[in-house]
């Protein structure tokens, strides 16, 4: 059994609890993203490319569940997900494993919802809030979608924030 | 004709003796007359005591109607009657030049005597012959118009006008139609030429029948078919211009709807074009449709996007860091299991038991057991492979597929302004809907004018053969009158008279052909230059109808009188009066009478002002108009100045109750004052 595989096994990556309402319908039947651990490494990557993460003691703080299976990573995506935590330890195998680091790509998606929420949703009135937890507010779903490409299409754009 | 000097006496506001002198009266280069001053200090009596003097009129069409109050109405001033209780002295006397002549002309007015106004005034006139020194004076009565025959009444709201009330005269109604005829008509002495030419028929006529009491029955006969002839050939006439008539409005109406046809030909294009134009944003959209749902699949790819410098710099760390490990990382633990399984090493040496070689691949494979850490980093390492796969992959179809839709969109914009302009040419060329009423209407038309065209040669063959006729029965009767020794004076003076006739009637129809095109030529120059850059009448013409009223047609012939602002009628009013009192004057095309408009600038804009501060000086003998301080302003005045035709300025001031001083200021002084003022308003703001 590879490695990874061995290490995360059935592990459900964690997401706050007032952004599970965004991810499901974000990922939902209009498939704006193919699924429910693209649209967690889409946040992962916004918060990373702004340089904002969400501090251990704030997110020790936040009432989370697990949502997002390891095995819902798709071509590439692990990848791309073991370089954040590979990133994040500096490569240094020895300490801890790879395992330990993955509340970092947490914290940072978490911390990239929050950018989405402020820069995107509320700009252009998309979102809702019941009992503290987050829903799309969305008449016309067409006119939402192609906010959205306009909006990531400018993320595109954008010069990235050189990483550390 | 020319004025020198007004001088006013207990005149309404004007307590006492007032005199002005106007400009242009001693120097011909600076001939505009300003009188400036607020409400209610005297500026429409300057006008009501000119309109009194010159037209024995003491009200003004803004007084009203017939049942206006004339016991209201009081000329002399209130401050001189309160103060000096009995009878005061008020009057009005305007001194004038005309030709070789000086008149001084005085109304008097009793405000206690009669009933109405007319009878409260009494007049004065003096002649005086500049040559000869020779005076004339006439009283009363005996101050009749005769006197002054230059000063015509009825062409007086030509001359002299309200402002405000200008534009009344191009007002699109019938009966203001029928003022601007009646004017055109007075001016170009064409009711003079028409009475003359009615007498002189008649005067013919009354010969003629005197003659026919003369001679035997043969020359009665003859006389009988030159008069049958005459009357035939008349008839002709009559039918000939009817004809002409009816040619030149069919071709009129030819050339408008040629016109029009022109205009759908050019819609028709621009239609073909526009549809083009549609059909070029239908696949536009299309395309954008489809190059937004090939991003909308690429939005899965938006993490590896967004964090490109990730991947890279992971890359980089980990390459290097598989460099440093010495136990080569292309080497698979299970590669080395085969190896052994297969009892043979790489370079065909066996790796049986016993062997060497095996023992050193179960030492690598130990190795490789025991570096987990490379096992990761391995193991990372193709799946980091597999995330730059991904980014490489589909990097190029991101880009172009935004790059096409940033272009797809401009193509869209582009073609959707197109779209508006020419959306915005087939307005402006809208009414060339009906095509086939156009085409209709052409056809009869053109079948029409050939009918008239043929009718119209006939006619002159039949008018030819009618002269003839005439001419030679003419002929006839004259030789008759010879042979019956008839031949005297009256028959001398019917000939002349009938030759005069004849010419008279040539010119009137030359002069109507000739004028008509020089008078709406001027009107229009004249119009053009009044009115501001950039305005769209600056494409109309002014055009003098049938029946001499005026009229403004657009570039498709079409009229437009009624939709044209009451500042622009006022400018087109003005241009009509400069052109026909000029043109009726001298070859100068300068007016022979002064100018006076009371209060011109309230309507117009700016630009307007400016244009008429520029052009009317130029176009009469003495400008006078009165002003009220805003409608004189700063830049008003300057420009005014600038001309070099300003020659003098009184400003309206009150000195005191019931009294107003008419002060003289050069108008350099005032338009330092105004700027001054102008200054100060500025400062303290």
């Amino acid at each position: 059994m590879p490695y990874f595989h061995h290490e995360f096994g059935d592990t459900r990556f964690i997401i706050n609890n007032k952004y599970t309402g965004l991810y499901q319908e974000l990922y939902g039947k209009d498939n704006f993203f193919p699924s429910n651990a693209n649209v967690f490494l889409f946040f992962a990557s916004l918060g990373f490319s702004h340089q904002k993460i969400t501090s251990e003691e704030q997110w020790n703080k936040t009432a989370k569940e697990g949502r997002i299976h390891f095995t819902s990573f798709k071509e590439g995506e692990i990848g791309l997900f073991l370089s954040f935590i590979f990133h994040e330890h500096h490569f240094d195998l020895d300490k801890l494993s790879p395992k330990d680091y993955s509340h970092v790509v947490e914290r940072y998606a978490d911390a990239g919802m929050e950018l989405f929420i402020e820069h995107f949703l509320e700009k252009y009135r998309y979102v809702k809030e019941k009992d503290g937890i987050y829903y799309l507010d969305i008449i016309d779903r067409k006119d939402f979608q192609k906010d959205l490409l306009v909006y990531i299409r400018d993320l595109h754009s954008q010069p990235l924030t050189k990483t550390g | 004709m020319k004025f020198e000097k007004l001088t006013l006496h207990n005149f309404k506001q004007f307590y006492g003796t007032q005199e002005i002198i106007f400009a242009g009266s001693d120097n011909k280069e600076q001939n505009v007359t300003v009188f400036y001053g607020v409400n209610g200090k005297g500026k429409t009596t300057i006008f009501r005591a000119i309109n009194l003097v010159l037209f024995n009129e003491p009200l003004l069409d803004q007084d009203g109607d017939e049942h206006f109050d004339t016991e209201d109405f009081i000329f002399c001033n209130k401050a001189a009657k309160e103060e000096e209780k009995d009878e005061v002295e008020c009057f009005a006397e305007l001194t004038f030049t005309h030709q070789n002549e000086r008149f001084v002309l005085k109304r008097i007015i009793d405000d206690d005597f009669g009933i109405n106004l007319s009878d409260k005034v009494t007049s004065y006139l003096q002649i005086i012959d500049m040559n000869t020194g020779h005076t004339k004076e006439f009283y009363d009565d005996d101050v009749t118009e005769d006197k002054i025959p230059f000063i015509k009444k009825h062409l007086k709201s030509y001359y002299f006008f309200d402002g405000e009330k200008t534009e009344e005269l191009t007002r699109s109604h019938p009966t203001q139609k029928k003022l601007v005829a009646k004017g055109f008509r007075a001016f170009l002495k064409i009711d003079a030429l028409e009475r003359l030419s009615k007498a002189g028929f008649e005067l013919e006529q009354e010969i003629q029948r005197s003659l026919d009491k003369t001679g035997n029955t043969k020359l009665d006969e003859k006389r009988e078919s030159f008069k049958q002839a005459s009357l035939h050939l008349e008839q002709l006439q009559k039918e000939k211009n009817e004809a002409n008539k009816e040619i030149k409005f069919l071709k009129n109406s030819l050339t408008s709807l040629d016109k029009a046809l022109n205009n759908f030909e050019k819609t028709n294009e621009i239609k073909t074009k526009l549809n083009n134009h549609m059909m070029n944003v239908e696949h536009l959209k299309e395309t954008h449709n489809t190059l937004l749902q090939e991003l909308w699949e690429l939005n899965r790819y938006s993490s590896f996007f967004l964090s490109k410098n990730l991947l890279n710099e992971v890359t980089v760390a980990s390459s290097s860091l598989r460099n440093s490990i010495p136990v080569p990382i292309g080497l698979k633990k299970e590669s080395i299991e085969h190896l052994l399984e297969r009892g043979r090493c790489v370079c065909q040496s066996c790796a049986t038991e016993g062997t060497e070689v095996k023992q050193h691949l179960e030492f690598v494979l130990e190795e490789l057991e025991k570096n987990n850490h490379s096992v990761i980093l391995d193991e990372f390492y193709k799946y980091l492979t597999e995330s730059n796969h991904v980014y490489e992959r589909n990097k190029e179809r991101v880009w172009s597929t935004l790059s096409s839709l940033d272009e797809t969109e401009q193509k869209m914009k582009k073609e959707e302004e197109t779209i508006l302009h020419l959306k915005e040419l087939l307005g402006e060329l809208s009414g060339c809907e009906s095509l086939s009423e156009k085409i209709a209407s052409y056809k009869t038309f053109t079948q029409h004018l050939s009918e008239q065209e043929m009718l119209l040669v006939d006619i002159e063959k039949r008018t030819e053969k009618k002269r003839i006729e005439v001419d030679s029965l003419r002929k006839q009767v004259k030789e008759l009158e010879i042979k019956e020794g008839i031949v005297n004076e009256k028959t001398l003076r019917r000939d002349y008279i009938s030759l005069f006739n004849e010419r008279l009637t040539q010119l009137m129809e030359k002069f109507e052909e000739k004028i008509k095109p020089i008078v709406s030529k001027q009107i229009t120059k004249t119009f053009h230059s009044l009115l501001s850059e950039g305005n769209a009448l600056h494409a109309y013409t002014v055009m003098i109808g049938e029946d001499y009223s005026l009229q403004l047609v657009d570039e498709q012939n079409q009229p437009f009188l009624g939709n044209i602002s009451a500042g622009e009628r006022q400018m087109l009013s003005i241009s009509y009066c400069i052109t026909i009192a000029s043109l009726s004057n001298d070859a100068n095309k300068t007016m022979d009478m002064p100018i006076f408009i009371d209060t011109p600038f309230s309507r117009l804009s700016l630009d307007h002002r400016l244009n008429l501060l520029n052009t009317l000086p130029n176009c009469t003998n003495q400008w006078i108009f009165t002003s009220i301080d805003t409608e004189l302003c700063k830049p008003e005045a300057t420009c005014l100045l600038e001309t070099g035709k300003w020659g003098k300025v009184y400003e309206l001031v009150s000195n005191g109750k019931y009294k107003t001083k008419m002060e003289y200021t050069a108008p350099k002084t005032f338009v330092h004052k105004l700027k001054e003022d102008n200054d100060n308003a500025l400062l303290s703001s």
